[in-house]
């Protein structure tokens, strides 16, 4: 079903839209590509001005949301995000920070660092993904070897977005020799700053600034373990699955976004005398493209209806995040084709939103990764849907 | 109308499919449960009938009307979700043609023709045809020439229908007829109830390729309709088609349930079909390819929950878009299914009838290679589908000027 907004939704989305189209308009894209420092910093300290920044986080903890619907809402602001091609430490910040630690986190980890998230002080990412390629999410292979005051990191993160901007990252690794997938796994909350480690940027297609991070002997105290020891994997499921969803609240916004451009194209674009929005095989292009956003759209509604129910929330977060994936990059690819040449520059925001629905798509689990664990649920004999 | 929660969903699913298992088992052997079964023999007719009364004896048919018609006003997710399992268990029983007719009698009918119709179609007892398509008419129904002209009290009809499903068996049909000569367009047209078994009527079989008999020709000779039997205003009957097109794919759910039976079916017979040292199902291209259809057809399911919240809170500007969108989804998922099984099925997959050695699954993917193309086509194309679309939410030009 379509959110039916709430009050503070759609507060939160008439005041994402004003800002964002002031502050982070489509021809601005070319700045944020550049990877102006300043600029995305000038960026962040509104979005704490706004309050965004303490939307999951309770008020115990320094925010003002928390609540059980705060995800739904968080929703709302990350489509509005999503619809600017928004990127920064804001997504990984809200899903591996303060989502992490509120759902995971000790008190004392939830004192410690949730106020500092809320304040903005603090920005947090994802360091999980070891193995560029076709290859599983789940094949991890940094170590976390035990010593007396804590463990100590050794491994090279890939893919890990925004580590420059971050100031702390989670960090997946490997705490039971001999296993593999996610078999004894445990996540870690590790300073960035820490002594051996080693950032490195990482050229994409996205607008996001993607690094690999090395760890060299990396000490953690045993305080910084998020969740079990061990038992690390569940937790990374568990996230994946928010994060999954999140992303498909991102893509559907660039969705509507690659539409509605397109579709004002195709009115102004006049050939042979008349708009080529007036042409059957245009028409038919831009209504697939309708269509899949309204399907993206409602799988979107239906995972995020699940995301409290443990097995049902991971099996749908994979059903919505394979399909938006395909679908925005179907679709980015037709309203390109529709832009004709001035679409394959950087001119035109539509390229732009074409490179983002690659780099979207490999984001939480890329839409083949998600595919597989459809496959897998069926080997498994789970008949899924139908609920 | 009230929504149910995804619990109280779960429990009337539970409780229909208790209630449909035993009555399966009383199905003739040439059921299947596809959309056209019930009309293809009079095994298959009678069967459908006799749960089409069962189910109503339940209080699961068509329950969204009041009690005087028949129904217990229960909401429309209710209606969804049971027609999406009676898909599911290939149990029969619930019309689409009765359930969208009887919805435009409910709305546009007399307080007359809403008493004399709508509890026989809720019972099963009445069966409904509708005729729109003529042999120049697909696409461009609206310039449909089967003449209605009012001599007193009765409308003498004269033309011709075709791809008519049911009209071999059905009691009435609900036809579109030209009621202004001099209107070209959409302006004149009419919507008249017409009792099958009114003199001049003539109707003869089209064959499908996979030699079923489901689709007719209908003749009308100076065929004598009263004027009672009118629904709505006379050249007003464009709007009550419009309306009866987004309640059309209400009656899709059933057969989403159906394709997501045929898609299970599948994955089971891959489970249990030894291959190598395991199963089908261990081969990463079957189990990712069956991966991928189980996602499309929950996202299709989302869909067509969403189009029966917005139809019941009365309706939006996107919810005849909607309705496209679900007719074009699951038309496509349909085939997908269907040429997914016949692949993985390899030589068998051509089989129709036979052991199950020989014709796996009942021959059900030979059959639905054969009849999934009709899905494209009826009830609007899907290349119409789209046009609407592309006028109705996107606001493009109309390409087919005239219309």
């Amino acid at each position: 079903m379509t959110y039916a907004l709430d009050e503070e939704q759609r507060q939160v989305k008439e005041s994402a839209a004003r800002f964002l189209k002031k502050e982070y308009s489509c021809d601005q894209l070319h700045i944020v590509e550049e990877k102006n420092k300043a600029y995305a910093e000038d960026i962040w300290n509104h979005l704490v001005e706004l309050g965004w920044s303490g939307l999951l986080i309770h008020e115990d903890y320094g925010g003002w949301g928390g609540t059980p619907g705060a995800f739904q809402t968080l929703l709302v602001l990350l489509e509005e995000m999503g619809r600017h091609l928004f990127v920064g430490p804001y997504f990984s910040t809200m899903l591996f920070g303060a989502l992490a630690i509120a759902r995971h986190g000790t008190e004392d980890q939830k004192r410690a660092i949730l106020p500092r998230i809320a304040s903005g002080e603090l920005k947090v990412t994802l360091a999980a993904e070891e193995m560029l390629g076709p290859r599983d999410l789940t094949e991890i292979e940094t170590m976390a070897m035990a010593y007396a005051d804590g463990y100590e990191l050794s491994g090279t993160k890939a893919l890990v977005e925004g580590a420059n901007d971050s100031d702390f990252c989670l960090c997946a690794a490997r705490t039971v020799e001999g296993r593999s997938g996610w078999d004894g796994l445990t996540l870690f909350v590790v300073d960035l700053k820490s002594e051996g480690i080693t950032i490195k940027d990482l050229p994409t297609v996205g607008l996001e600034r993607q690094c690999e991070v090395s760890f060299n002997e990396v000490k953690v105290d045993y305080a910084s373990v998020l969740g079990d020891a061990h038992r690390g994997g569940a937790v990374l499921d568990d996230l994946l699955a928010f994060a999954a969803v999140a992303k498909c609240a991102e893509m559907v916004g660039a969705l509507e976004a690659s539409l509605d451009m397109t579709v004002r194209y195709a009115m102004e674009r006049v050939q042979y005398g008349r708009p080529i929005g007036s042409n059957q095989v245009i028409q038919h292009y831009l209504a697939n493209v309708w269509m899949d956003l309204a399907r993206s759209r409602e799988i979107l509604a239906k995972a995020a209806s699940v995301i409290d129910q443990k097995r049902l929330a991971s099996e749908f977060a994979s059903v919505a995040k394979a399909w938006v994936g395909k679908a925005l990059l179907r679709s980015t690819e037709r309203c390109l084709q529709i832009h004709g040449a001035i679409g394959t520059t950087k001119e035109h925001n539509i390229s732009f939103y074409y490179k983002q629905a690659m780099a979207w798509d490999r984001s939480a689990g890329s839409s083949n990764w998600h595919v597989r664990r459809v496959a897998q649920s069926l080997r498994d004999g789970r008949m899924i849907g139908l609920t | 109308m009230a929504l149910l929660t995804q619990k109280e969903q779960a429990a009337l699913r539970a409780k229909v499919r208790e209630f449909l298992d035993p009555l399966i088992l009383e199905a003739p052997s040439s059921w299947r449960g596809a959309l056209e079964d019930p009309y293809v023999s009079d095994e298959n007719w009678g069967y459908h009938r006799k749960m089409a009364r069962k189910i109503d004896e339940s209080g699961w048919s068509l329950s969204i009307w009041p009690a005087k018609y028949g129904g217990r006003e229960a909401p429309l997710i209710e209606q969804i979700v049971i027609n999406e399992m009676v898909g599911y268990c290939k149990a029969g029983g619930i019309d689409v043609f009765a359930g969208m007719i009887g919805s435009a009698i409910f709305l546009y009918g007399t307080e007359e023709q809403k008493a004399f119709h709508l509890p026989k179609i809720a019972n099963g007892e009445e069966m409904w045809c509708q005729g729109w398509s003529e042999p120049n008419a697909g696409s461009d129904v609206a310039s449909l020439k089967t003449r209605a002209t009012r001599q007193g009290d009765h409308y003498i009809v004269n033309g011709q229908k075709i791809w008519t499903s049911n009209a071999h068996r059905a009691d009435w049909m609900f036809a579109m007829v030209r009621t202004d000569a001099n209107d070209k367009s959409r302006g004149g047209v009419s919507v008249l109830l017409i009792d099958m078994k009114t003199k001049g009527i003539d109707v003869r079989p089209i064959r499908s390729m996979n030699g079923e008999h489901s689709f007719n020709e209908v003749y009308f000779d100076d065929v004598k309709v009263p004027t009672r039997n009118l629904l709505g205003r006379e050249d007003d009957g464009w709007k009550i088609t419009k309306d009866l097109m987004s309640l059309e794919r209400m009656g899709m759910a059933g057969e989403i349930g159906h394709v997501k039976r045929l898609l299970d079916d599948l994955t089971e017979y891959c489970r249990k079909t030894p291959s190598g040292s395991g199963c089908l199902l261990d081969d990463g291209r079957i189990a990712e390819r069956l991966a991928e259809l189980a996602i499309e057809i929950e996202v299709v399911r989302a869909l067509c929950y969403e189009l029966g919240r917005i139809v019941s809170e009365g309706g939006s500007a996107s919810a005849l878009s909607f309705a496209c969108a679900l007719k074009v989804s699951t038309s496509e998922v349909l085939q997908k299914v269907a040429y997914v099984g016949v692949e993985i099925l390899g030589t068998a997959g051509q089989v129709e009838k036979g052991s199950p050695e020989v014709a796996p699954m009942g021959g059900q993917f030979a059959r639905t290679y054969q009849t999934c193309v009709g899905m494209n086509i009826a009830g609007g194309t899907s290349e119409i589908q789209r046009n609407v679309i592309a006028w109705n939410v996107l606001g493009l030009p109309r390409c087919n000027p005239g219309v």
